[in-house]
């Protein structure tokens, strides 16, 4: 039994350490609505996440301001490219975002090698910076998809490319600029996990993050501030995971131990799943999504 | 048969609004338009009309900019002046003051009414954020004009009715100032009443100005509505007229064409096998396949087939005649077991014809098992994988069966001679290749043969055949037709779906025709002709119930 001062702290220390855990969620799953509404899936933004950590790491050494900006052009560079495999070369997407995420998972661990082998300590970025980005960029997206003309043709790209063609745009540039724009939110969120949380990188250290991301975009259908409720739901996982693996509490029951650090692992992972099997059917993603543009006859 | 053909003796050019002058256009394995000729005048109201597949969409989606003919073929006029070339987007036809109402590509569902209008013409203020109550006003401004109300602005464009979003394809258009309005099948997805409230609005678009091209295979509307009509037929220029100065029979002989009797293709094999149709002993027989009352729904929820009673016999072909889009496919569709029927039933006889079964209900697996063997429209989406080889195509829907090499583990071996044995009893052409081939490698006539082939090496008892010949040259629709003559001499019941009235005739024992989704009669072969059968498919004839 705790005093009323304990169980305030405790509430504290989890809205904290949830915020924590949505803060990379959402700035991702920004990126993916960003690149699935235009109808390109993004299921870089893994690879995007560990690249953006990795960028802001190694230039933030001296300036936290250098290492977010570098991290930006990296994420701009291979969502870039990530368009113009899908959408130049006609690549199939997942194909491309796979390939983006072999590539990002095996530099960063060989440039780690390469680079700082005994570790690296970056300049920090405050959270509240990044806790504020957060609470601006799914208001401010939402305004870009209802209220701009860009927002409006890259929403006809991800609906029905054919008919937006018919309608006198040209759906090349949307999608190179949307996916490219999305690369550069999922690097802003791993300079999260770098700059922010840590001031270091190591390796893998996106674990999963974009994928999470990604059925948080899922979980939200598509909407901003969908999907930003989905991160925070998300979050919450990660820190109940968090605080009670620092409690150390202990639940045994039928002679496991629930608590044990491999089970609270999983915890996000395992939610994330019930999650997306809850909206399985009633999610409806843009109508064109993964679909090569159009060459109807 | 010369009427007024409008050549343009004395005409210069600056009556024309918009001149296609010697199009041809190619995809790959099919000429769409080859050397047609289109000219539009000035305020006109001009028909387009042919058979599907006659190239008339394709002619649309040309000026329109969305396809771009073969380099060096011919010329494009607007206003004058020539625009060859530039005509590189449907961004560059809709500056020009071109707007097309399209059959497929319409709105987006997903969006909203205002959004659709907009799309790809906004303004917008600096930062690029849009101008949504100009724009609303602007076109609630061209809605009252056209006395279109009850559209609300900000409703998602999947709620509104198809005769409604059509009406907001042609307030985008005048949005864009379009000067011509080109629409794409218009009225193929509307109620009659609906088609008349469109019409209307084209006229009084017209008399304000707009100069209006449809594309139909409707007669009627032709008749009806146009000022002026040009027939194609296979891609080609069949005919241009003033309409007051031609008649629905004319235009309808343009359109379909009449092959000369003698020149059916193998006469032997028709009098050898077939010894004249077979209809003297049908009323004593009991049908092999009956359907009652079916009605049917078509893709975009619309009613398309209407209370349709049909008997087939062993040892016969029923040919379907219509126009495209009267109920044909959703009946062929619906037997098969690829579309419920919202009402009505389909029964099959047993194999002693002393009882028969409803196979309303029943999937097309089960009645694939029964005995309906299915000859599919679109032999590229329907009829094969064309990724898959001869053999993996062969075995499809016999996948289970170990007599073809399916079952759990798939016998290659046995897969492979099956599929050689098909390729040489069926004249499949390879070339070089060998039965591992892709099918897509394949020319269309011998990938018509592979599909016919798994047809009919089914012991199907009936077979639904649909546009068996569509896309093939004429040797290879000879050997289509003289497989379904065989079919039918091994006493199967054969039912032919085809928008080709000539093959119609030649082969079946029994026409039956469809129009405005209704069977309006079964004529018998000696009284079925290109008169008596056209007559029907346009809805002319009286009595038939259904002529509008």
């Amino acid at each position: 039994m705790g005093s009323a001062g304990n169980q305030g702290f405790w509430f504290t220390a989890l809205l904290v350490a949830t915020l924590n855990g949505a803060a990379p969620l959402l700035l991702a799953a920004m990126g993916g609505i960003l690149s699935e509404r235009a109808g390109v899936v993004n299921i870089a933004l893994e690879g995007l996440i560990l690249s953006g950590a990795f960028a802001g790491a190694y230039f933030g050494q001296h300036s936290a301001l250098i290492g977010l900006v570098a991290a930006l052009t990296v994420g701009a560079a291979l969502g870039l490219l990530h368009a113009v495999l899908t959408q130049v070369t006609k690549m199939n997407h997942v194909v491309s975002g796979l390939g983006i995420n072999l590539l990002a998972a095996g530099a960063t661990r060989y440039l780690t090698l390469v680079l700082f082998p005994d570790g690296i300590t970056s300049k920090s970025l405050p959270p509240a910076f990044y806790l504020a980005s957060a609470a601006i960029l799914p208001a401010a997206l939402a305004f870009v998809l209802r209220d701009t003309r860009f927002g409006l043709r890259l929403r006809a790209a991800g609906e029905n490319p054919e008919s937006a063609r018919m309608a006198g745009v040209s759906i090349l540039p949307v999608r190179l600029v949307a996916v490219t724009l999305s690369g550069i939110c999922a690097a802003f969120a791993g300079t999260f996990l770098s700059l922010g949380e840590t001031h270091t990188f190591s390796r893998d250290m996106s674990a999963g993050k974009g994928y999470i991301a990604l059925a948080a975009v899922i979980f939200g259908k598509w909407n901003p501030a969908g999907a930003a409720v989905a991160s925070l739901f998300f979050g919450l996982f990660y820190a109940v995971q968090t605080q009670l693996q620092i409690r150390g509490l202990n639940i045994n029951f039928l002679g496991v131990e629930w608590t044990s650090p491999a089970l609270l692992d999983m915890l996000p992972y395992l939610m994330t799943l019930a999650a997306l099997i809850s909206v399985i059917g009633r999610a409806t993603p843009p109508a064109a999504l993964g679909q090569e543009e159009g060459s109807a006859h | 048969m010369t009427t007024a053909e409008n050549s343009g003796p004395n005409q210069n050019s600056e009556d024309y609004i918009v001149e296609l002058l010697g199009i041809t256009k190619s995809f790959p394995g099919i000429v769409a338009n080859s050397d047609v000729t289109l000219r539009v005048k000035r305020g006109g109201f001009h028909a387009v009309i042919g058979e599907n597949g006659a190239g008339k969409s394709t002619l649309l989606n040309i000026l329109y900019g969305r396809y771009q003919p073969d380099s060096g073929c011919g010329e494009i006029r607007i206003n004058g002046e020539s625009v060859t070339g530039k005509l590189t987007s449907p961004a560059q036809s809709i500056k020009m003051g071109i707007g097309l109402v399209s059959q497929h590509y319409a709105l987006i569902p997903a969006l909203s009414v205002i959004e659709n209008v907009i799309l790809g013409s906004e303004q917008v203020l600096p930062g690029g954020v849009l101008k949504r109550k100009e724009a609303s006003g602007e076109i609630a401004q061209i809605m009252s004009h056209l006395g279109l109300t009850g559209i609300d602005l900000n409703m998602r464009a999947e709620r509104l009715s198809v005769a409604a979003q059509q009406k907001v394809e042609i307030v985008k258009a005048l949005y864009r100032k379009a000067r011509v309005l080109l629409l794409d099948e218009p009225t193929a997805v509307l109620a009659p009443a609906e088609a008349e409230s469109l019409f209307a609005l084209l006229q009084s678009l017209q008399r304000a100005g707009t100069t209006v091209v449809f594309v139909t295979h409707k007669l009627r509307e032709v008749m009806a509505y146009s000022s002026a009509v040009t027939v194609l037929r296979g891609g080609k220029l069949a005919g241009d007229f003033i309409t007051a100065n031609t008649s629905r029979e004319e235009l309808l002989e343009r359109m379909i064409g009449t092959r000369p009797p003698a020149a059916s293709p193998s006469p032997d094999i028709e009098s050898e096998i077939t010894g004249g149709p077979m209809v003297e002993a049908a009323s004593e027989r009991r049908p092999l396949l009956k359907i009652q009352g079916a009605t049917i729904f078509g893709s975009r929820g619309a009613k398309a087939v209407t209370d349709a009673s049909l008997e087939l016999f062993a040892g016969e072909i029923v040919g379907i005649a219509g126009v495209d889009g009267s109920g044909q496919k959703e009946l062929s569709e619906a037997i098969v077991g690829l579309r419920t029927l919202k009402s009505g039933t389909i029964r099959l006889a047993s194999c002693d014809f002393l009882s028969e079964s409803e196979i309303t209900r029943d999937s097309v697996r089960r009645r694939q098992k029964l005995g309906i063997a299915y000859i599919p429209e679109d032999r590229h989406r329907a009829g094969m994988i064309l990724n898959f080889s001869i053999g993996e195509n062969y075995l499809l829907g016999h996948e289970k069966d170990r007599a073809w090499g399916g079952g759990v583990f798939l016998n290659r071996a046995t897969i492979g001679a099956r599929a050689g044995e098909m390729i040489t009893g069926y004249d499949v052409r390879l070339g070089t290749r060998t039965a591992d081939a892709r099918a897509g490698d394949l020319s269309g006539g011998n990938q018509q043969k592979v599909v016919i082939a798994r047809a009919l090496d089914g012991q199907p008892r009936v077979l639904v055949a649909c546009q068996p010949t569509r896309g093939l040259d004429t040797g290879a629709s000879g050997f289509v037709y003289e497989a379904l003559r065989k079919a039918r001499a091994a006493g199967m019941g054969v039912l032919l779906f085809s928008l080709d009235l000539d093959e119609v005739l030649e082969l079946s024992d029994r026409v039956a025709v469809m129009f405005n989704g209704q069977i309006v009669g079964v004529l018998p072969h000696s009284e079925a002709t290109a008169e008596t059968v056209g007559a029907l498919m346009t809805g002319a004839t009286a009595g038939s119930g259904a002529a509008r």
